[in-house]
């Protein structure tokens, strides 16, 4: 029986299963739903823990093995399989089919695995576990549904985040889910239960946030001219190479260049920009003639010079400049 | 360095050639090879093959006035030992690599004699016409345990200490994650000595009547490397051992040795719990039929699955194994059986660890059914008993 992640301790409340499979490749709620099980089963008694790693040397007749032989102490026992690469193999595959034919009474029996791909869901040994026990299946979240997600969490825990808030912080972690529910802890022990503004976030976040060079492409194609300053400026702390702040830049303005050219503007999809990105790059071109985009290439061949030493002049300062110029900030001519 | 210039020991009065010329010696002494060998014999087998520290890989010598002092560690046990010497030049204490200098003296003729001499952060070792030199680490920095502080002291002869590690270290838990069953309980009351191991689905229990000089019982975990290599430095003897008891280490002195552990820090589970005591079903069998039958029967199961069928009726046992591939082995074998009749699943490796400890005749088995934990001991005598879970049928 397949049961959603989120659905799982309230059928874990309901009763136990024989065996349950936890299978996929996002970390976060990988451990909560294995660890919901373990607790669960520990406050059913079941209070001896045998765990039985699958590693090149892992005999699979060790799981029947186990399962078979009786405990002193404990009546009840947690058999806790790890299978990262989600591949038994023939033998495991048979093993898996034996337990699952004769499953112990006194035990239950705990599979977290890696991704299972379409041909794995449709073996024997998965549907054997699935028709016994319960398989859950855990996923990346996808952004457009991060924020419900990431709410629903900060309800459980009795926080309440305002819609920026948690916009801010959807963007800060997208992808880690670890580090999601890092900084959400972090904030509970920082402010408490109750309110936190976008502000409170920004600052408990901003300190621990990693920049790529693309956050900083994105902030100023949409011309946000705050979040380009703190990029900026964090990518110049974390010793980034101004030559490469500059490759990121005049990529830009070539690319914009192309999407605007009077003659006959290339279509996004053409030049690689994916979908996703495909907004941001709209918003420049509202902003942005192609004569402008043009004058500020030729900026970037000036710059060029003062990063590789052949002008004098501070080549941080001049990239600044060129970004808060694209992103649609005036500067004031020398 | 032309070696034979520098390091040519052999000289007429014993002593090497350039004592005569300012070059202080630090320690310098002549041993019997055999002496030697014993002493080390007794220490290094503590020193693990990788370390994490270099001087852990060494061994530390004293030369006192007689003898040679030696002592191993791996930081939890430390084991010390003494040999004496034929004669002493110059006293001093210093590490050297410890395999090394056994295999040394390992390969050496017995009634060989050995000229030990340290100069310059160098160790000489001549034996007739065979020089080595060996590379040292400081005394200073070898790491020693401290003398225990306040100890609980009583003694015990050899023989009966050796008795209650000897039928009880085969059930300790190998690497288990319950740090506290990876070793040995031993309990100390005023009148009686306990040893007791488990791994979760056997239980060894063994004791020994002594009045001891005790206030109140006390319970420690010896850790399992510990026990083997407690194991290799004591006999059968009826020489007494003096062990001290801290809350924390144990120490036990021998004539020649002095074994010292840290202790496993944890709580024991209650082995009286699982004593059962509700076992309606008693079956006396011969010792080494059973052991043949099983050995027999063990053949046709699998590696990691050693799992063997007892159906018992009738003063008759049957003993059936089966292996993945189908085949079956099944063994008869008369026994004294009263009882009503029982079918329960054994680990055949469970049943021979105990038969090997057994020292009678006839092995008594108490039973209860198929999912009962079952009492095995010599028949009649309870002062060592095996408590075994079955395995599923």
């Amino acid at each position: 029986m397949n049961v959603y992640p989120d659905k799982l301790p309230a059928s874990l409340k309901k009763h136990i299963a024989p065996i349950y499979l936890i299978y996929g490749d996002e970390p976060l709620q990988m451990r909560e739903a294995v660890d919901a099980v373990r607790a669960r089963v520990r406050a059913e008694g079941y209070l001896e823990r045998e765990v039985l790693d699958v590693t090149p040397e892992f005999r699979w007749d060790q799981l029947q093995s186990s399962a078979d032989s009786l405990s002193l102490f404990s009546s009840r026992r947690l058999l806790d399989l790890r299978l990262p690469s989600g591949k038994p193999g023939a033998q495991g595959s048979q093993a898996l089919r034996d337990y699952a034919q004769r499953p112990p009474e006194d035990a239950v029996l705990l599979i977290s695995c890696g991704k299972l791909d379409k041909s794995a869901l449709k073996g024997a040994w998965f549907k054997a576990l699935d028709a016994l026990g319960v398989t859950v299946a855990v996923r990346e979240i996808p952004r457009a549904q991060l924020p419900q997600w990431l709410n629903r969490r900060l309800l459980a825990r009795g926080l309440h985040f305002s819609e920026e808030a948690v916009a801010l912080l959807v963007e800060r972690v997208q992808g880690n889910l670890l580090a999601a529910m890092q900084e959400v802890e972090k904030l509970e022990l920082l402010h408490g239960k109750g309110n936190i503004s976008a502000e409170q976030v920004e600052q408990a976040v901003a300190d621990s946030a990693r920049f790529s060079l693309y956050a900083l492409s994105e902030a100023v194609l949409l011309g946000d001219i705050e979040r380009v300053l703190r990029v900026f400026y964090g990518l110049q702390a974390e010793g980034t190479a101004a030559n490469l702040l500059l490759w990121l830049l005049s990529r830009d303005l070539r690319l914009l260049a192309q999407l605007s050219f009077p003659a006959g503007a290339l279509p996004m999809a053409k030049l690689g920009i994916w979908s996703s990105q495909q907004g941001f790059y709209q918003a420049a071109l509202k902003r942005l003639s192609y004569a402008k985009t043009l004058r500020l290439l030729q900026r970037c061949a000036q710059i060029e010079r003062l990063v590789k030493g052949q002008e004098k002049g501070d080549a941080w300062q001049a990239l600044l400049q060129l970004a808060l110029t694209m992103a649609g900030f005036r500067v004031l001519k020398r | 360095m032309n070696l034979k210039e520098k390091n040519d020991l052999s000289t007429e009065n014993g002593l090497p050639y350039n004592y005569n010329y300012k070059v202080y010696i630090y320690m310098y002494y002549i041993i019997q090879t055999e002496n030697l060998l014993a002493a080390l014999q007794k220490t290094i087998t503590v020193i693990e093959k990788r370390q994490t520290l270099p001087i852990l890989a060494n061994v530390l010598l004293i030369c006192d006035e007689d003898r040679l002092k030696l002592k191993a560690t791996d930081l939890e046990i430390e084991i010390g030992s003494e040999a004496i010497l034929l004669e002493t030049h110059e006293t001093g204490e210093i590490t050297v690599p410890a395999r090394k200098l056994f295999d040394i003296c390992r390969t050496l003729p017995a009634d060989s004699q050995i000229k030990f001499t340290l100069k310059e952060g160098r160790v000489y070792i001549v034996s007739n016409r065979s020089r080595f030199v060996l590379s040292t680490l400081p005394a200073t920095e070898y790491p020693v345990l401290d003398a225990l502080q306040n100890p609980t002291v009583f003694k015990i002869s050899q023989s009966a200490l050796k008795k209650l590690l000897d039928k009880t270290a085969f059930a300790m838990a190998q690497q288990d994650v319950r740090y506290y069953l990876n070793g040995l309980l031993l309990e100390i009351n005023s009148n009686s000595i306990k040893s007791v191991t488990t791994d979760g689905h056997r239980l060894a229990l063994s004791s020994v009547e002594q009045s001891l000089n005790i206030d109140s019982s006390q319970q420690i975990i010896l850790p399992r490397k510990g026990i083997i290599e407690l194991l290799r430095l004591i006999d059968d003897s009826d020489d007494e051992v003096e062990i001290s008891l801290t809350s924390n280490h144990i120490q036990v002195e021998l004539k020649n040795a002095r074994f010292i552990s840290k202790l496993i820090d944890g709580k024991f589970p209650d082995y009286s719990r699982v004593l059962p005591s509700d076992c309606p079903n008693m079956m006396l069998v011969n010792r080494e039929q059973l052991r043949g039958a099983l050995i027999r029967t063990a053949i046709l199961t699998n590696d990691k699955y050693k799992g063997v069928r007892f159906q018992l009726d009738n003063h008759l046992l049957k003993i059936k194994t089966h292996n993945p591939e189908k085949e079956e082995a099944e063994e008869e074998l008369e026994v004294n059986y009263p009882g009503s009749a029982v079918e329960v699943g054994f680990n055949i490796n469970y049943l021979m660890d105990i038969l090997n400890v057994i020292d009678s005749e006839l092995v008594q088995f108490n039973l209860k059914d198929s999912g009962s934990s079952c009492l095995i001991h010599n028949e009649g005598d309870t002062t060592s008993q095996y408590v075994v879970m079955p395995m599923r049928l």
